[in-house]
């Protein structure tokens, strides 16, 4: 019994009480949690006031964090809707292979994997969470978004990055190679194929899309800079 | 038909990541091609709103320091920056501000009049009549301020709004 058999079985444990429902709620819930300890005590106001003193005026700045403040309430609300669509991307690109490999998974299906699989991205944020509560003090914007744990991107000095580098570097992390095998994992659970096979397939659908989507945004990122 | 769709879908993501990978390999040979150019005061040719003449590179005060604007009249920043400026003229007195926008000369001139910037001998509105600013300083959103030294050595660019003291802290040095 190989490792992802263990993780299929504890799974299939799981599953006996799993509820979509109150699985995107709960997601939801922490994701949106998240968001607002990071908006509320480690992107303070002196934070915004220090990443644009050099460029706004005092009265310029205040009106911007004004506007934040109102606006964070609504992005909050937008998130379930941001992550449903994040899913049905996800589960449509691998759907699109389930058609033409003919595995018969079926979309509905597909859309559970990609929403189970979404939790590994609440490790990152949870870490950088406990990084800029604990042991770190934030002082501007860019610090705390340039804190890209254990990806290409940490490997260097933010400054020496080029702007349109950023996305890709900060793509490439372990948390988005744990996604692409937990993908597998759930394709495994869902076909009984061995986890070369469906670790294969999420490399031709998932992994081919993200691709163009990734020299997508590079391409958009410098035709606009 | 799904055999077909096995050949044809690898082929578009192949022709889409190669398309764009070479207009991304292009676009980068473009910028650093533009970033060598801005070193120095590259030259330009522009239409003086004021007179309607050729305004060009050649034209500028030589050993002045220059500060460079490209706006559009409509944008809240640039007005806020040209509100700015004008509230502390006399400390620009001793360098050339050259508002460059491609909005028409008529927009362009009620802007310099809405923000008394239009009688000063140092003060130039330029209007891009042929849209070239952004093969000769770069694609670049608006405002934006470039700041050369008096040897014509870029010294700071500003992308977006600038604060009046930045401007005149660069212009200084």
């Amino acid at each position: 019994m190989d490792i992802s058999e263990v993780f299929i079985k504890t799974k299939s444990d799981l599953f006996k009480h799993y509820s979509p429902f109150r699985f995107f709620a709960f997601f939801c819930l922490l994701a949106i949690s998240q968001s607002f300890i990071l908006d509320n005590f480690i992107i303070t106001h002196e934070v915004f006031y220090k990443s644009y003193a050099e460029q706004y005026t005092f009265a310029k700045i205040q009106e911007f964090v004004n506007l934040i403040s109102k606006v964070k309430w609504f992005i909050y609300a937008l998130t379930p809707i941001l992550y449903l669509i994040k899913f049905t991307i996800v589960a449509m690109v691998l759907a699109t292979g389930d058609q033409i490999f003919d595995y018969k998974m079926g979309f509905r299906k597909l859309f559970h994997i990609a929403m189970i699989s979404e939790t590994i991205f609440l490790l990152p944020q949870f870490i950088k969470l406990i990084w800029f509560l604990v042991f770190e003090h934030a002082e501007t914007l860019r610090q705390v978004g340039s804190f890209e744990i254990l990806s290409i991107y940490s490997m260097f000095n933010e400054r020496e990055i080029y702007d349109w580098l950023r996305y890709p570097f900060s793509l490439a992390n372990i948390f988005e190679l744990t996604y692409w095998l937990i993908l597998a994992i759930g394709i495994k659970y869902l076909t009984k194929f061995s986890f070369n096979k469906s670790l294969k397939f999420v490399l031709s659908t998932y992994v081919s899309a993200l691709l163009l989507w990734a020299v997508f945004v590079i391409f958009l990122s410098l035709n606009l800079s | 038909m799904k055999q077909k769709l096995k050949i044809i879908l690898p082929a578009i993501v192949i022709f889409l990541v190669t398309f764009m990978g070479y207009k991304i390999f292009a676009m980068l040979a473009q910028k650093d091609k533009i970033a060598a150019q801005i070193q120095s005061m590259p030259p330009f040719t522009f239409t003086n709103t004021s007179t309607g003449s050729i305004f060009t590179d050649g034209n500028l005060q030589p050993n002045l320091s220059s500060l460079i604007i490209y706006f559009h009249p409509d944008c809240e920043f640039c007005q806020e920056q040209a509100a700015g400026i004008s509230k502390k003229i006399d400390d620009f007195n001793s360098f050339q501000l050259l508002f460059v926008s491609h909005a028409g000369s008529v927009a362009i001139k009620s802007f310099s009049d809405k923000y008394a910037l239009s009688s000063h001998q140092n003060i130039v509105f330029l209007e891009d009549t042929n849209l070239i600013i952004s093969s000769i300083f770069g694609k670049s959103g608006v405002p934006s301020s470039f700041i050369y030294n008096k040897h014509g050595k870029l010294v700071k660019h500003f992308k977006g709004e600038a604060k009046i003291e930045e401007l005149l802290k660069y212009l200084n040095l």
